[in-house]
């Protein structure tokens, strides 16, 4: 039962109003440390380099998408244990099951409200206080 | 997380804006032929982010539109839709109602209902042949049988679960080591501020205590120190609180000239780059001062609160880093692009404006006495001018942009203007990356788009009509912009049929625009399309309809302080040259006096200058009088008299005559009692603060602290012009042209 202020997060959209959206929603919730990047290649660089506990990534973005990004990190003995939540819009199957393939911990489909993020949250951490 | 929800979505819509330009830039590759797979990902991106902002903002009506949009998209993205030239037409046109339903979503005028439900249902129908194939689902959610997968976690950090490096990092303090390059002090940067910022770094957590040592084994003997040779390193041990962020941060405006890394762990040994580079191959280190000479150790002071250690010279770590799995060298990735909200520039201008005035003060005032003090002032003001300049163009610089938005927009005012006209037209644009001032690029759109709709209504003939004069059915504009001569010059160019002059003539004649008799050059008659009124459509078509002529284009230049010049051959197309000033903000005066009045001329009109010659001046019946200047004749206007500021018109003995041209190339000879001085001059609105004035532009500051007018050249010479129709309707030969 972790506190929100606990978990490291790290939010990967390449629309700044999304990460904000998503960031406030954190902030929200109760998170305190929450890095933004805008692409999962500048995502995967912070995550080598700054120990994340949950990194929440859309899944199109250019330079490199989310599903790269989510096979990257479970690809890195020091990475590989990051919760990663991806965000849809536009989950077609294939593109759903490549990310459950690749080891997704959980989907949070847009838009969404901060209750639902919450769940889907907790869903992958247990309660959040 | 900072910014309140009016913020992030006036962030939402600067994206959009950035989303639709690619998305505009996406398609018209594709309909050039390139379907690469980026092109097809950057459009479909374009559009899936709009939605998913939109979505998140409750926009319906724009998430709705999106989303069709978005899945015939896809179908392009997966290759089930083949991007025909049909197909990319719908697509165009619902980029279009896209961008209007972006507008609506922002305040703009709402979107005809009937436009959206028929791009949608042709949409639809792109997707329609799509789905029957392969029911492929597009439904906004994770698949029902997608169980989430939980991590463990518990209340501490370091029993996260993750293995020890992962959590590691919060106990260990935070060693950054830095050593400034020459450039980095030549540019005027000082270790000192860095050392204060890490320990601002410090000071935002408890017990924030930063330990400094400052490496000098590099120092040489006095005697052979050079001063602004760097040769100190520096090690700082942070606080375990301060995260690498924080850290990395101090470095962001040095991170070129600096060599900096940062680590975690308790490493009691002072290292420096070369051990930490050095790595496990145990690389000596070229530090190492030789045996018996000992390094001066210079004082350090430092207003940062922690002790400074200076440190004799390092004793040599053994292979000391490689103990250390995450030390790292650190290069801050670059950033592209800023966005700066636009007061903050403005201020920033006005400010290097108020700078350019007082500076213009303190040159008049020294020039006033000659004493030597002065006279050594002067040349440092003058080396202070030099650099208020670089200032003033520096930021102009951040206020320039491409014109590439405006451009691109104008592929959409003649894709339509085209379609209603059911002409075949294709846009071409060159340039797009020529940099103008912010403001400008604004301004811009509404006469470019006025000039495109005239350029396809009237401009390019029908397909008929061109194929029977033996050109391509096919209509074809040429956009361009690019700088000359430190202006921007702008080219519309369509391959048409070119001005029918006769036709312009007659037209003018029957509107009273000019009178019946009158004769007029070929480049006259062009520029009749500007008057005011005139309307050569023989149907007034949706197009050109709109109760906006030529002359409001031209107007509207004018007021940028542009001109416009017309080049047309029948039967081969017509060419419209803008020619703009970079900026709105300053501009390059002649000041001038007249009647005890100092007031400025743009020098972008001035022609030449010379001293007046009695015999060349001729008086008319009307007591007006023309000046003749190497055989062409010209009206002479003493600018004192005509403002009402002297009482006589009479021109004296060593009063100057500047010849002013307008646009059009029309010329007249002002008087005026003397030319001071060259300036660049801080436009002030006159409009704003007091109300317009006929023949004055705008006001400036001159040095000396008094408010001087900026004379509206093309005005002052249309004024003359009238005069001289309505006082002698046939005497043209004042206007050499």
């Amino acid at each position: 039962m972790p506190a929100a202020s606990q978990i490291k997060a790290l939010v990967v959209d390449d629309q700044s109003s999304i990460r904000q959206i998503l960031a406030n929603s954190l902030a929200q919730i109760g998170f305190v440390n929450i890095a933004q990047r805008k692409d999962g290649k500048e995502a995967f660089e912070y995550l080598e380099q700054n120990p994340t506990h949950l990194v929440i990534s859309d899944f199109n973005m250019p330079v490199m998408d989310g599903l790269a990004l989510l096979r990257a990190v479970r690809g890195n003995p020091k990475t590989q244990k990051t919760a990663f939540i991806i965000l849809t819009s536009e989950a077609s199957r294939d593109l759903v099951q490549e990310a459950v393939k690749a080891g997704v911990n959980n989907f949070l489909a847009k838009p969404y409200t901060v209750a639902k993020l919450r769940e889907a949250l907790e869903k992958v951490f247990g309660p959040i206080t | 997380m900072s910014g309140d929800m009016d913020d992030i979505l006036q962030v939402f819509f600067q994206e959009c804006e950035e989303q639709l330009l690619e998305l505009e830039r996406g398609l018209s590759a594709l309909s050039d032929g390139d379907s690469g797979h980026e092109t097809i990902n950057a459009v479909f991106r374009a559009v899936h982010s709009i939605k998913g902002g939109a979505a998140s903002f409750g926009l319906e009506n724009l998430v709705r539109f999106a989303h069709v949009f978005e899945s015939s998209l896809d179908g392009l993205r997966s290759g089930r839709i083949v991007p025909t030239h049909d197909i990319i037409k719908i697509f165009l046109k619902a980029m279009d109602v896209l961008s209007d339903l972006v507008a609506e979503a922002r305040g703009g005028p709402s979107v005809d209902a009937g436009r959206i439900a028929e791009s949608r249902s042709e949409l639809e129908a792109v997707i329609g042949k799509d789905k029957e194939e392969t029911g492929a689902a597009t439904e906004d959610a994770a698949p029902q049988d997608f169980v989430p997968v939980p991590v463990s976690f518990e209340p501490v950090p370091v029993d996260f679960g993750f293995d020890d490096a992962f959590a590691a990092p919060a106990a260990e303090p935070l060693v950054v080591t830095f050593r400034p390059q020459a450039a980095m002090y030549e540019r005027g940067d000082d270790a000192r501020n860095i050392l204060i910022g890490l320990a601002d770094a410090a000071k935002a957590v408890p017990d924030g205590e930063i330990a400094v040592t400052c490496d000098t084994s590099d120092l040489p003997p006095f005697d052979e120190l050079v001063p602004d040779r760097p040769y100190l390193s520096w090690r700082v041990v942070l606080p375990a609180e301060v995260s690498d962020e924080s850290a990395n941060a101090v470095f962001d405006w040095v991170s070129d000239v600096c060599e900096f890394t940062l680590s975690r762990g308790n490493d009691p040994q002072p290292q420096d780059d070369e051990a930490v580079t050095a790595g496990e191959d145990g690389a000596e280190l070229k530090k190492t001062p030789e045996d018996g000479s000992p390094a001066p150790v210079p004082q350090v002071e430092i207003a940062a609160p922690p002790a400074v250690v200076a440190s004799p010279p390092a004793p040599v770590p053994t292979a000391a880093p490689a103990n250390n799995g995450n030390a790292r060298s650190v290069r801050r990735p670059e950033q592209a692009s800023i966005r700066v909200d636009l007061h903050r520039i403005d201020d920033l201008m006005d400010l290097v404006g108020e700078l350019v005035i007082a500076q213009a003060a303190i040159e008049s005032l020294c020039r006033r006495n000659d004493s030597t003090a002065q006279r050594e002032m002067a040349e440092s003001i003058t080396s202070m001018k030099a650099l208020t300049r670089d200032i003033q163009d520096a930021v102009m610089a951040v206020r320039a942009q491409p014109v590439r938005s405006v451009f691109q927009r104008m592929q959409r005012v003649v894709r339509e203007a085209s379609s209603m006209t059911h002409k075949d037209i294709v846009l071409t644009l060159e340039g797009e990356d020529t940099e103008v001032d912010r403001t400008l690029v604004e301004k811009l759109t509404d006469p470019l788009t006025h000039m495109l709709r005239n350029a396809v209504d009237h401009g390019i003939e029908s397909a008929e009509d061109r194929l029977a004069a033996g050109k391509p059915a096919e209509g074809h504009i040429l956009l361009s912009a690019g700088h000359r001569s430190g202006r921007i010059l702008i080219t519309i160019k369509d391959d048409g049929g070119g001005i029918n002059r006769e036709r312009v003539l007659a037209i003018a004649v029957k509107r009273g625009i000019v009178a019946p008799d009158a004769v007029l050059t070929d480049d006259e008659i062009n520029n009749l399309i500007f008057a005011p009124g005139f309307s050569t459509a023989a149907t007034v078509s949706d197009l050109s309809g709109r109760g906006v002529g030529m002359d409001v284009v031209k107007q509207a230049i004018l007021g940028l302080g542009g001109r416009v010049t017309i080049h047309s051959v029948e039967g081969e197309g017509t060419t419209f040259c803008l020619s703009l000033p970079l900026t709105l903000a300053v501009l390059d005066g002649m000041l001038i006096v007249a009647g005890e009045s100092t007031m400025v001329i743009p020098i972008s009109s001035v022609v030449e200058t010379m001293m007046i010659n009695p015999a060349d001046i001729y008086s008319l019946p009307d007591g007006s009088r023309m000046v003749s200047i190497r055989g062409n004749c010209m009206p002479l206007i003493p600018l004192g008299f005509k403002l009402g500021l002297s009482t006589s018109d009479k021109p004296s003995a060593d009063a100057v005559i500047l010849i002013v041209e307008n646009e059009s190339g029309a010329r007249v000879a002002l008087v005026v009692d003397k030319i001071c001085d060259q300036a660049q001059v801080v436009i002030k609105s006159i409009e704003k603060n007091y109300r317009q004035i006929p023949g004055v532009s705008a006001a400036t500051i001159l040095g000396d602290g008094s408010v001087s007018l900026i004379l509206d050249v093309p005005a002052l010479i249309a004024s003359a012009i009238r005069n001289i129709d309505t006082r002698s309707q046939n005497t043209r030969s004042g206007l050499a042209a």
